[in-house]
């Protein structure tokens, strides 16, 4: 049986009304958003199951569009998304059915100022709880409870080496990692978990090694 | 350090001298690896996130509707300063105000502790404050009360549930409820072998209760079930401070609490489609907020 930290218990301090509706989508659009890492001028959040049905009556719009523009789940600003949104952004919103899902989920396509197109999907699993369960087409598995980097490299012999090598020598403890591929020999992902912070310094050491395309950092999500 | 009942937990802290805020400590620094300077900032930060809910939430005129509720909360806090009698006496309508504040908060967007979730909030808040001001309690030993709490309710979702969409609304304003009426008791300084029975008492008054939210919605009923929560905890402190026990043991109570809950149809397990729900002016409310 588990044993529930009493943080899981009193808390998070989040943006009402609902944690699965509200706090749960700000949460995954926040983290789509970094994830992304360019600045973005145009959205749309493809909304299936209960997110489709009543993503209005839960202000899960607002979550979405808040997260997107960087304003995290306990940020009152949320509930004034769409007036801060103005001239910074174009959205959809589109209700469509993403088939064997968790009833609580969106994907985003998210598009920067250079015209390149990114794609990430994620799902709100209870409690103000959020997942990422897609980058692109490669499926994954990031909840932010960490601080969380993650990697694109060449799926070729040594590269995980080379990166756990380099946090170690920051001193940056890996918590928990999973490496995700689409197709042999071609793009990796990589998702680290780690219980220390990684500075933008650090940041860049790791992404000035050979065969990494791509450094995402994630600060933890935080109760 | 992790128990699997309040039994046990009590064992554990007679045996070696510990309060259950002490014992709350040191479980949460063994399980999360924080600081005992860490948690209690972070209490300390969620306890302001509290009073600031209930603040905001009683002016009533500022932030807007829900989608079908109104704001009440300051008209019931006025009515507990006049000069004319309460039926529930001004203590009880203040303590239910600021339950219906945070409610009201929650509803209208604005920043709130889920505690145990975002549609009870109301409860923790609405104890506390009152407790704070009847009894002259300091924010640190509200800080200790959050603690007490979170352990509290870390047993219920262990043995039971804290989800509405699995336990119904006694998993969600029965466990708040419970989980305020333990940390009470607590913070007014009653013997540990005694605190659980405010737990068991808030449980029992409130189990077999189910989750039928019109529309779907955290509104109707949520914001007068924070009002019986609150209301639910402060009659079982009064009752175990005059010496009532609960006859039934409160890990006894929760496990009968999961039966009830794994015996609820869905329709009565936060899917808006059972209890009031169902009724004819649930249904209008449904079709005009979402149309079909």
């Amino acid at each position: 049986m588990k044993n529930y930290s009493v943080f899981d218990i009193v808390g998070p301090d989040m943006i009402g009304p609902s944690s699965s509706h509200t706090a749960g989508a700000a949460k995954i659009s926040f983290m789509a958003s970094r994830i992304f890492g360019l600045d973005i001028v145009e959205v749309k959040f493809e909304l299936h199951g209960s997110f489709s049905k009543t993503y209005k009556g839960h202000g899960s719009d607002k979550a979405l569009l808040a997260g997107i523009m960087g304003i995290r789940h306990n940020d009152s600003r949320l509930r004034d998304a769409y007036i801060i949104v103005k001239g910074r952004l174009k959205y959809k919103f589109k209700k469509v059915d993403l088939g064997e899902v968790h009833p609580n989920t969106v994907r985003i396509t998210m598009t920067s100022s250079t015209g390149e197109s990114g794609v990430v999907q994620g799902s709100s699993i209870g409690g103000g709880n959020a997942i990422i369960t897609k980058i692109n087409d490669i499926d994954v598995e990031i909840d932010g409870e960490y601080d969380t980097l993650i990697t694109a490299h060449k799926d070729k012999p040594g590269m995980i080496s080379k990166l756990s090598y380099a946090l170690s020598q920051e001193h940056i403890n890996i918590a928990f990692m999973k490496v995700f591929r689409e197709i042999k020999g071609k793009h990796a992902i990589m998702v680290l978990e780690t219980d220390d912070k990684i500075s933008k310094e650090s940041l860049k050491h790791l992404k000035s090694i050979k065969g990494v395309y791509k450094t995402i950092y994630i600060p933890k999500g935080g109760h | 350090m992790y128990f699997k009942d309040s039994s046990s937990i009590i064992k554990y802290c007679n045996d070696n001298q510990l309060s259950l805020f002490e014992y709350a400590l040191s479980y949460e620094m063994s399980l999360s690896e924080l600081s005992k300077e860490e948690i209690l900032t972070k209490m300390h930060e969620y306890l302001d996130v509290m009073k600031n809910s209930i603040k905001e939430g009683l002016k009533s005129s500022k932030g807007g509707k829900g989608k079908i509720i109104d704001r009440k909360a300051g008209d019931v806090y006025k009515s507990a300063l006049s000069s004319h009698k309460n039926a529930s006496g001004k203590t009880m309508v203040k303590a239910i105000s600021y339950g219906l504040a945070v409610m009201e908060v929650n509803v209208t967007m604005g920043r709130i502790v889920a505690a145990p979730t975002a549609g009870a909030s109301g409860i923790i808040p609405g104890v506390f404050k009152s407790l704070q001001e009847t009894f002259e309690l300091s924010d640190d030993k509200l800080v200790e009360g959050l603690l007490v709490a979170g352990i509290v309710g870390s047993l219920i979702a262990k043995n039971a549930s804290i989800a509405g969409a699995e336990g119904g609304c006694q998993a969600e304003v029965g466990s708040g409820s419970a989980m305020a009426a333990v940390a009470g008791l607590y913070m007014l300084d009653v013997d540990i072998k005694h605190i659980f029975h405010g737990g068991a008492i808030t449980l029992k008054n409130l189990m077999g209760l189910i989750c039928d939210p019109v529309a779907g919605l955290v509104e109707v009923p949520c914001q007068k079930r924070n009002a019986i929560g609150v209301a639910n905890s402060l009659i079982a402190i009064d009752m175990v401070r005059s010496g009532m026990e609960s006859y039934i043991p409160f890990d006894e109570v929760v496990e009968a609490m999961k039966k009830v809950g794994n015996l609820m149809p869905s329709c009565h397990r936060e899917t808006g489609t059972g209890g009031i729900a169902n009724t004819e002016t649930g249904i209008m409310y449904n079709h005009k907020i979402f149309g079909e």
